[in-house]
This record gives C-alpha cells, sequence and structure tokens, in this order.
C-alpha cells in the first residue's frame, strides 16, 4: 500500500514540476518521471497487472512511455538553435555575442524573479485541492488514490496547455491529458482487453510524433520551436 | 473475414500509396483503384453477420453499408482530383489510412474503440493541413503551420474529452440508473464537448476558420464532410450503449438542442457576414451541422432519420463543393477569363451550385429529405423549436444565394492567366484551354444525378436508414 503512495506522491510532485518548469530540457524527463509514476501507480492499485499478461502490459506501458519522451527529447536536441562558430563569419560571430549578452542579460533580471512561477504554482496548488475534493465527493474509479491521478493529471495538462510558450510543452500537455485518460481507464476497467490498451498506446506515440512533425515544420520555417515566433513575423 | 478485409485493405493500399508518394499522379491513380475497390467491398459485404474480434463486437450493418459508401464515393473524387492536379505528396495515403480507420469506426461497434479511432483519425487529418502542393501559396508559411498545430491541439482535447467520456460510459454501463444525475450528465457534458470540437459546432469552431483559408480543397473535404459525418455514427455507438445519456436528461438534450440551433443560426449570419467564399462554405456546413445535430437531440424517430440522412447528403455536398473548388481556384495559363465562374468555368460551377443546394436542403436535391424529415420531428416539439428551424433554413438559405452569386455571377477580378504569347493570343479568336480534366467533369455529371436521383426516389435509401434505427434503444417514436 505504502508503494502506491509512493508512486502518487511522485506523479503529483512531477507533474507540478513539469508545470513551474518552463526549460523543456528539464521538463522532458520529468514526463519520462510521472509517466512511469503513473504505470506504477496502475501497476500497484489494480488487479489487471497480474500473471503473464500484467508483466507484458507492464513491459508495454514503459516502453511506450518511454518511447513518446525519447521522441520529444530527440525532437529537441535536433531542433535546437546550435550555431557552430567554426562556420560563421566575423559578423555573424559578432552578432552571436551580441545575442548572448541580450540573453544573459535577461536571463539575470528573470532569474531570482519568483512572480514568473507564482501563477503556475498558484494553478497546482488550485489543482491539488480540485483533485482532493473531486477524488473524495465523486469517486469514479475503484480506489481513490487513481481517482486523485487520473484527475491532478487532466489539471496538469490543461495548465501545460494554457501556459505553453513552445511546441514542445504543447506535446507534453497533450501526453499529459492522454496519460490522465490511460490511468482513468485502468481505474474503472475489469479485465484487460489487447484493443483498448494498444489504441491508447498507438494514441499517446501518434501524438508524439505528430508534435515532433510539427516542431520539425517549425524549426524548418523559423528557426525556432517558440510559439511567439509564429506571430512575430507575420 | 471480408469484415476485416474492409478495415485492412485501405490500410494496406496506403502504405502502398506511401512507396509512391514522389509520383503524384501514380499515387493518385493507385488511390482511385483503392478506393474503388473498397467501395465494391462496401456495397458487397454482407450485413448483419455480428462476431466478436479481440473481444470487440463486430458488426457491419445497414447504416456502416451506407456511411462507408458515401465516404468511399467522396473519397473517389478526392484521389481522381489528386492524380490529375498536384495535391501535397501524402494527402493519398493518409485519405486511404482515414478511409481504413473510417470503417474500423463502423465496424467496430464499441464506444471506447470507435472514441480512440476518430481521436486518430482526427489527428492523422491534421498532417494533411501541412502537407500541400509544391505550387502552393501558403506552403511551409508559418500562419498554416501555426493553424495546424491550432488544429491538433483542438482535436487532441476534443478526443481526449471524448475518451475520457467513453471510458466513463463503458464502465457504468447499465448502472447509470442507479448513480444519480450527476455522472450521467457529467459523462453527457464530456461527450458534447469532445463531438462539438470535431463537428466544428459554435461555440467550439475555433479550428474552422483558419482550416478554410489555409486548407487546398480535398483537405476541406475531409475535414469539413468525412471527419465531420463520421462523428455522427460515433456518437450513436455511445448513445446505443447508454440510451440513459439523453433519454430522461432534458437538460442535456436541451443543451444539445441549444448548441445545435446556436450552431445553425450562428452559421447562417456568418455565412452571410463572410467575405470570401471559402468561409461563407465552411460556415454554411457548420450550420447544417447544427441542424442535424438538433435532429439528433429530438431523440424522435424523424429526427434521427434527418441527422444521418443529412450527415450523408452532407458528405456528398462537400465532395461537390471540394471539386468545385479546386477547378475554380486552379488558374490555368493561356485561359482568358473575364466573366464570372458560371460562364467562364461552367462544370466546376456547377459542382459548386449543386454543393450549396445540397447543403441548404433545395428540393429536388438529396438534401431535402433530411430538412423534410426535420420538420416532421419538429411536429411534436414546441412551437419554438420550429421557429428556429424555419429561421435557420431561411438564414442559410440567404446567406447560401449570397455565396453562389458572389462566387459565381461576379466577374473574375484577379488579372487573366496568360502565356509568353498572350498578345499573340489576344489577336486570335478565344482559344478554349480545357480548366478540367474530362475524368473530373464525368466524376461531377455522376454525383449530380446521384444527388438528383436520391432526393426524387429516397425509398431505399429510407428503407435501410429504418432497418439500421430499429436497434437504437434511445429513440422515442
Amino acid at each position: 500500500m505504502w508503494l502506491t503512495f509512493v508512486f502518487l506522491i511522485g506523479l503529483i510532485l512531477l507533474a507540478a514540476t513539469m508545470v513551474v518548469i518552463d526549460d523543456w530540457r528539464l521538463a522532458l524527463p520529468l514526463l519520462l518521471g510521472a509517466e512511469l509514476c503513473r504505470v506504477g501507480l496502475a501497476w500497484q492499485a489494480t488487479s489487471l497487472f497480474g500473471g503473464t499478461a500484467g508483466v507484458t502490459l507492464l513491459a508495454v506501458e514503459i516502453l511506450t512511455a518511454l518511447g513518446s519522451a525519447v521522441i520529444l527529447m530527440i525532437t529537441g536536441l535536433t531542433f535546437n538553435r546550435d550555431y557552430h562558430s567554426s562556420e560563421l563569419d566575423e559578423f555573424a560571430q559578432m552578432e552571436l555575442r551580441r545575442a548572448e549578452r541580450e540573453a544573459h542579460h535577461q536571463r539575470e533580471n528573470v532569474v531570482g524573479r519568483w512572480g514568473a512561477t507564482v501563477v503556475p504554482f498558484g494553478a497546482m496548488v488550485l489543482a491539488g485541492l480540485a483533485t482532493w475534493l473531486l477524488s473524495t465527493f465523486y469517486p469514479v474509479a475503484r480506489q481513490q488514490v487513481l481517482d486523485a491521478g487520473w484527475i491532478f493529471l487532466l489539471l496538469s495538462g490543461l495548465i501545460v496547455l494554457i501556459m505553453a510558450s513552445n511546441v514542445l510543452k504543447l506535446g507534453l500537455g497533450l501526453l499529459l491529458l492522454t496519460a490522465s485518460a490511460k490511468l482513468l481507464y485502468f481505474g474503472v476497467a475489469v479485465r484487460l482487453n489487447i484493443l483498448h490498451i494498444a489504441l491508447l498506446e498507438v494514441l499517446s506515440l501518434a501524438l508524439a510524433v505528430i508534435v515532433a512533425y510539427l516542431s520539425g515544420l517549425l524549426y524548418g520555417r523559423l528557426r525556432s520551436l517558440e510559439l511567439g515566433s509564429l506571430f512575430e513575423r507575420r | 473475414m471480408i469484415y476485416l478485409l474492409l478495415i485492412l485493405f485501405p490500410l494496406a493500399a496506403a502504405a502502398g500509396a506511401f512507396i509512391l508518394r514522389r509520383d503524384s499522379t501514380l499515387a493518385g491513380w493507385a488511390g482511385v483503384g483503392a478506393v474503388t475497390a473498397e467501395l465494391w467491398l462496401a456495397l458487397t459485404a454482407p450485413v448483419n453477420q455480428p462476431a466478436r474480434l479481440l473481444d470487440v463486437s463486430v458488426n457491419y450493418n445497414e447504416l456502416s453499408q451506407l456511411f462507408l459508401t458515401t465516404f468511399c464515393i467522396g473519397g473517389l473524387a478526392m484521389t481522381l482530383l489528386a492524380a490529375v492536379r498536384p495535391e501535397g505528396e501524402y494527402f493519398v495515403a493518409a485519405l486511404l489510412l482515414i478511409l481504413g480507420l473510417s470503417a474500423a469506426i463502423l465496424i467496430l461497434q464499441e464506444p471506447f474503440v470507435v472514441a480512440s479511432l476518430l481521436f486518430l483519425a482526427s489527428l492523422l487529418g491534421g498532417l494533411q493541413l501541412v502537407d500541400q502542393p509544391a505550387d502552393s501559396p501558403v506552403l511551409m508559411q508559418p500562419h498554416t503551420i501555426g493553424m495546424a498545430l491550432k488544429y491538433t491541439l483542438l482535436v487532441a482535447l476534443g478526443g481526449v474529452l471524448l475518451l475520457i467520456g467513453f471510458v466513463l460510459a463503458t464502465a457504468f454501463t447499465g448502472q447509470l440508473a442507479s448513480t444519480g444525475p450527476v455522472l450521467t450528465h457529467t459523462i453527457f457534458a464530456l461527450l458534447l464537448i469532445g463531438f462539438c470540437i470535431r463537428v466544428g459546432l459554435l461555440p467550439f469552431h475555433l479550428w474552422l476558420p483558419d482550416v478554410l483559408d489555409e486548407a487546398p480543397p480535398p483537405t476541406i473535404f475531409v475535414q469539413l464532410g468525412l471527419l465531420t459525418a463520421l462523428s455522427f455514427p460515433v456518437l450513436l455507438v455511445a448513445l446505443q450503449t447508454q440510451p440513459q445519456l439523453l433519454v430522461g436528461n432534458s437538460s442535456g438534450q436541451r443543451l444539445m438542442l441549444g448548441l445545435g440551433f446556436l450552431s445553425a443560426l450562428g452559421g447562417g449570419a456568418l455565412a452571410l457576414a463572410a467575405a470570401h467564399t471559402r468561409r461563407a462554405i465552411g460556415y454554411l456546413a457548420v450550420a447544417n451541422m447544427g441542424l442535424l445535430a438538433t435532429g439528433l437531440a429530438m431523440t424522435n424517430a424523424a429526427g434521427v432519420g434527418a441527422a444521418l440522412l443529412g450527415a450523408l447528403s452532407h458528405v456528398l455536398g462537400l465532395t461537390l463543393i471540394a471539386l468545385g473548388l479546386a477547378l475554380l481556384e486552379q488558374p490555368v495559363p493561356g485561359r482568358r477569363e473575364q466573366a464570372g465562374a458560371m460562364r467562364e468555368r461552367p462544370m466546376a460551377a456547377l459542382a459548386l451550385l449543386l454543393g450549396v443546394l445540397l447543403l441548404l436542403g433545395v428540393p429536388p436535391f438529396s438534401g431535402f429529405l433530411p430538412k423534410l424529415l426535420l420538420f416532421s420531428a419538429v411536429a411534436g416539439e414546441s412551437g419554438v423549436v420550429g421557429l428556429l428551424v424555419g429561421g435557420a433554413l431561411v438564414l442559410n438559405g440567404v446567406a447560401g444565394a449570397r455565396l453562389l452569386s458572389q462566387a459565381l455571377l461576379r466577374p473574375s477580378e484577379a488579372p487573366t492567366t496568360r502565356s509568353l504569347f498572350s498578345d499573340d493570343l489576344d489577336r486570335l479568336a478565344v482559344v478554349a484551354v480545357p480548366y478540367a480534366p474530362r475524368a473530373v467533369l464525368v466524376v461531377i455529371v455522376l454525383l449530380a444525378i446521384l444527388s438528383i436521383v436520391v432526393g426524387v426516389w429516397p425509398q431505399p435509401v429510407i428503407t435501410l436508414i429504418d432497418e439500421a434505427m430499429r436497434g437504437l434503444p434511445f429513440l422515442s417514436r
């Protein structure tokens, strides 16, 4: 039983940190962590994971979680603005140094300014409260921990979508929403259905691939994954 | 098993089209062949032979046959268009995949499965939005990518809501009556919002205007015709397994009616105000979908019949509109055009005209019967409902008339596309450079004949719909 709570607390902490942190380099490993906690929670709190079929299901779930996180991670690393100074001429290097100085200056202004994290932090506190109230008064799944898990993932996903500033964070929010639907499914399903599980896993991977494809197009056109760049150059 | 073949054949053909993607003409003709074969399978497959597959019930009933046949007819026209004019590299492959998923939705009649498949098909449709032909002016433009992102985000949100709604509906099958109204209302609201986002009903139509502005006509058919109409059988599956979601849920019924009327009236008003042909067409389609949603919300045989027949007619209308738009918008070098489209490109104009008339429900075309059934369904409701249906039809009619006069009668303002020898050509008599391949013109004529035949002699279709509706437990007769 204690392991169930460990997974639930891990899930909540990782999903909440994902909302608060804006950098995708940190958010993507957190997504993988949250997905693994979700799988662990479903494994502990439901009876679907028993026997040989259950072990296979566990393996499939972990592989899908790993697959979708790796797809987004590769996308982020591939479509990241990376300049090789040896390939740039003097003017471009000068421009790059100027941009670095500006970015450093801006970072100094932002780092340590807690105001930037107040809204996401507050949103997560409210999401936690809503999760507790909904899972207590409107139970749907067989156990309250599963209800708490899927409701918190759903709310976190929605908040990430609202606050996303780049395409990868958008993909992350969509994957959190799908993870929420998966946890709800495990919470209410009475027996294992291969087609259902396969469709859920395919949906997660398809979402990750589509976000990667759109990221590639955006980066190919604007050299950036920031959503703001879509509106700047119109 | 032939049902499995109906699902897997287009998926396998999609793999073939993907391999041929570099040669768009070849991929297009391969697509025409594959969709023709699928159409033949759809027409000849035996109906009502239920079976179990992977623990899921499988059946191909009259309704599945009607929908799949109509989708194949639309798909055939679009693949033909892709064979004779440049489309995106992956268009044919994606269309075949969507057709395969549509067949799966119509055959695997289980709520959770159909919701997941609709979600997947919608995501694939999103890829088509950025898959533009090489000569497209919007290819790889930031706003095109933004449009695809917005669509993916909204459709995924709608898909997740549908998934959650269907998971809950499946989990509480047969228990909703005892769990109280809160759960019933919540599930119905989740399903309704997911459905509205997918169909583009007001006020959940945020993805629609951008798609209308940027997408090529065949993609507009997939988004506004095929995937939109496919949402109706998906919702029917939910109501079939959980009739309590709508029966006895008067607030849910009122909500659905309200959203339907909002779309029917709002769509008509927006179409009337729209400055561009594409937007006006899109809003008319939304208005039509709103009217069909009201038919479904009434839960009587006439209303549901109107919704199902209307959805089929909607697909046929959007097929004609996509063909018309594609031929009207395509520049033809060497062709001198000053008069309106009706004179310069009569067959393209005819396709657009017929498509719009089908959406409006003008007799004697196949769009008329659903509207007639809608009035028959209204007879049992209050006078306000009848007034709203009548008002929406009049508003849509005015908007449609304005759209047609703008698109077909107004002289072309764009400069005439001329060849290098345009000066010489000016001195010559008018050179009739064809604006469309003969095969496409033949398809337009066949579709026109089909819409008239179904409109004048609808009995076979009505019999099939009637047979299919016998199995719907939520109907109040």
